[in-house]
């Protein structure tokens, strides 16, 4: 088929880089507001006493916690940047914000509901939250020994835990710090709640100027024929696929079943890592953590991810099941 | 960035950071509450995400610009009591503990005579010039419904790239299928031909016209029937139950035009679930009884027809694909109407 104008190009990228940008907006503006109120109102190391001391038990916690907080992946980031503020445990905060986007409520219907035409609901549901929380939590385990060695030279300043609660607004603090009064409350809301919209809007732009100009060079059905009878290629594939594409959770899985022909597994390894790892959410990451640890946490979630579909690919075929919707 | 807020760094500093802020803050609220009004979500995201947006919008305005600028305008107040003359601090006010920034206090210029923004002053005007850029594109009219079109054009250009040909199904040989079909009605012309109302196996309804001598005349029965998503059509090709149940219906469907031969053509239409990035083409083939000449590639067309199910040549046994198929009895059941929505919601 003919090549596209350039008209068709530049309406193609906008109406896409728009898409993604508005689609994202209010979950971050959701994000940032509950942020702010955490920031003010949640006592320093707080949350710490809920955690169980172990670091497995306790990274779990974190990998469910979605099911309680639901998030998407936009806005889970400016919280969990809040949180690991306020003392909660990097790994726990990590397994939270990888597996959140997956492990909750809405995404876990929307998965249903996508492939319930398909008679694979179930095993898609089963296998998305299955894979999302041993990838999620294997990280998190990961990313805590990297911790131990490092510490917070991980994070960025603003995500680094403080020692005590230095608000915001410190300059306005001087001028009333003895007591807080409600509208100083506010205002000190507004200033979090600004600063943590402004700074990943911006991150959240970039992302899907990069993601709206990927979505022109690719198609969604180049890399079905591509990976036709090839499963060991079809899931590297799809995981490049949904890196590029930068769906929200709550989307991504519609997509996925328009992959009609596709193998299970690889289905699975683009709803698995999409929601823990694309563009716009790697150019997000760079307002918490330094360069190594989201280097760390992209070679864990990529390497899991690969390998968990892989094997959930040689079951499938070790049992004799189809493993594409018939 | 007023978390690394030091001591160091100036008043004005971040004064302007926090106006320009609350600017674009409250350009970015006004952007996502206007584009709900005035329809140009429908652009780019799927109803249900509507709402949401106005929502964000909402709360843009009221936690963070209105809230903000109360703060900063009094945080303003507290320095510059009595005259608050806006965030500039003028270089004669008087020091004391609540003014406690550095030295580079406005007007002053350091040892080199340079003005003393910091790292991150530079940061943040960056910041600002990036966040403008989907308020700009709201002002010039963006996003708008020629742009939908060429960009679903453009997805379906890139779909059909590196793809095999689709192959001419051609229409149904209403010969063959009146061969099981059951009748439903017969009656005697005055001209000594008889008519029948057949409806076959595969669901399709005809009209068998025998005449005193010669060849029996077959013609599909224009139906009525309400408008089809491309989306059931398409879910229901995987279901043989659901195919039964719709085979022989009539259906009116709308989308874009791509020809395939004199009698067949694609129309297409982009589903979206969330917005624009997760649209999928959709696809269903159209067969009509004459040629079709007057529609150009990529037209808005309706048309209207039969509900058939056709299986593609190839597959392996078990996995048959199947695709949907209207059979258009006829031409004037083809139309171009004015296009009303580019996605399939």
């Amino acid at each position: 088929m003919s090549q596209l104008t350039p008209e068709e190009a530049v309406s193609l990228f906008l109406i896409k880089f728009l898409a993604i940008l508005w689609e994202a907006m209010p979950f971050i503006v959701l994000g940032a507001v509950i942020a702010g109120i955490l920031e003010e109102f949640l006592p320093q190391q707080a949350i710490t006493k809920f955690l169980p001391k172990q670091v497995v038990p306790a990274v779990m916690i974190g990998a469910v916690l979605g099911l309680v907080f639901p998030m998407c992946e936009c806005g889970i980031l400016v919280v969990m940047r809040r949180l690991l503020r306020k003392g909660l445990p990097l790994s726990c905060c990590i397994a939270y914000m990888l597996a959140g986007p997956i492990i909750n409520v809405v995404v876990i219907f929307s998965t249903w509901a996508a492939f319930d035409g398909h008679g694979i609901a179930r095993e898609m549901v089963g296998l998305r939250v299955g894979l999302g929380f041993v990838v999620a939590c294997l990280t998190a385990l990961i990313v805590h020994v990297q911790y131990l060695k490092h510490g917070n030279a991980l994070l960025t300043e603003v995500a680094i835990p403080q020692a005590e609660s230095v608000p915001v607004t410190d300059i306005a603090d001087s001028v009333a710090p003895v007591k807080k009064p409600f509208g100083r409350r506010l205002a000190n809301i507004s200033a979090t709640s600004m600063h943590d919209f402004v700074d990943i809007t911006l991150f959240l732009t970039l992302g899907a100027v990069l993601a709206a100009t990927a979505k022109l060079f690719i198609s969604t059905s180049e890399v079905e024929t591509l990976s036709k009878d090839q499963p060991y290629l079809a899931i590297p594939a799809m995981m490049l696929l949904s890196f590029l594409m930068c769906l929200c959770s709550e989307a991504d899985a519609f997509v996925a079943a328009s992959f009609t022909k596709m193998h299970v597994s690889a289905k699975v390894a683009f709803l698995v890592l999409g929601p823990m790892l694309d563009i716009k959410l790697m150019l997000m990451y760079t307002r918490v953590f330094r360069r190594r640890l989201i280097l760390t946490i992209a070679a864990s979630v990529v390497t899991f991810v690969f390998l968990l579909s892989i094997v959930v690919h040689l079951v499938y075929q070790a049992n004799g099941w189809a493993g594409v919707p018939n | 960035m007023a978390h690394s807020h030091s001591p160091g760094e100036s008043l004005r500093d971040y004064f302007t950071e926090q106006l320009l802020g609350i600017m674009v803050c409250a350009g970015l609220g006004f952007v996502a509450v206007r584009m709900y009004t005035n329809g140009m979500l429908n652009f780019i995201l799927a109803k249900p995400f509507h709402m949401p947006v106005l929502l964000g919008g909402l709360a843009v305005l009221i936690v963070i610009v209105l809230l903000r600028s109360i703060a900063v305008w009094r945080e303003a107040g507290a320095f510059q009591a009595p005259a608050y003359d806006g965030p500039e601090c003028s270089p004669q006010h008087v020091h004391d503990l609540t003014c406690n920034h550095g030295d580079s206090y406005p007007g002053q210029t350091d040892e080199d005579g340079e003005h003393t923004h910091s790292h991150d002053m530079t940061w943040m005007f960056v910041t600002m010039l990036i966040l403008v850029i989907p308020i700009t594109l709201f002002v010039i009219g963006m996003p708008n419904s020629s742009m939908a079109r060429l960009a679903a054009i453009a997805e379906a250009k890139l779909d059909g790239r590196n793809s095999p040909a689709e192959e001419s199904l051609g229409g149904p040989n209403l010969k063959e299928e009146a061969k099981g079909a059951t009748v439903e009605s017969e009656e005697k012309q005055s001209d000594g031909s008889s008519v029948r109302i057949l409806k076959a196996a595969s669901g399709l309804r005809f009209r068998e016209t025998v005449p005193v001598s010669g060849e029996p005349k077959y013609a599909l029965i224009a139906g009525t029937g309400s408008e089809m998503r491309f989306s059931d059509l398409n879910d229901a090709a995987f279901n043989e139950d659901k195919r039964k149940s719709l085979e022989g219906q009539t259906a009116i469907i709308e989308g874009r035009f791509k020809r395939l031969g004199d009698k067949e053509f694609t129309l297409f239409r982009q589903k979206r679930t969330c917005c624009a990035a997760d649209s999928v083409t959709l696809k269903v083939r159209i067969v009509v009884p004459q040629a079709l000449n007057n529609i150009n590639p990529y037209d808005w067309v309706q048309a209207k027809g039969q509900i058939q199910f056709i299986k593609l040549p190839g597959g392996k046994a078990g996995a048959e694909t199947y695709i949907p198929v209207i059979m258009v009895a006829d031409i004037t059941d083809v139309s171009t109407p004015q296009p009303t929505n580019e996605y399939e919601d």
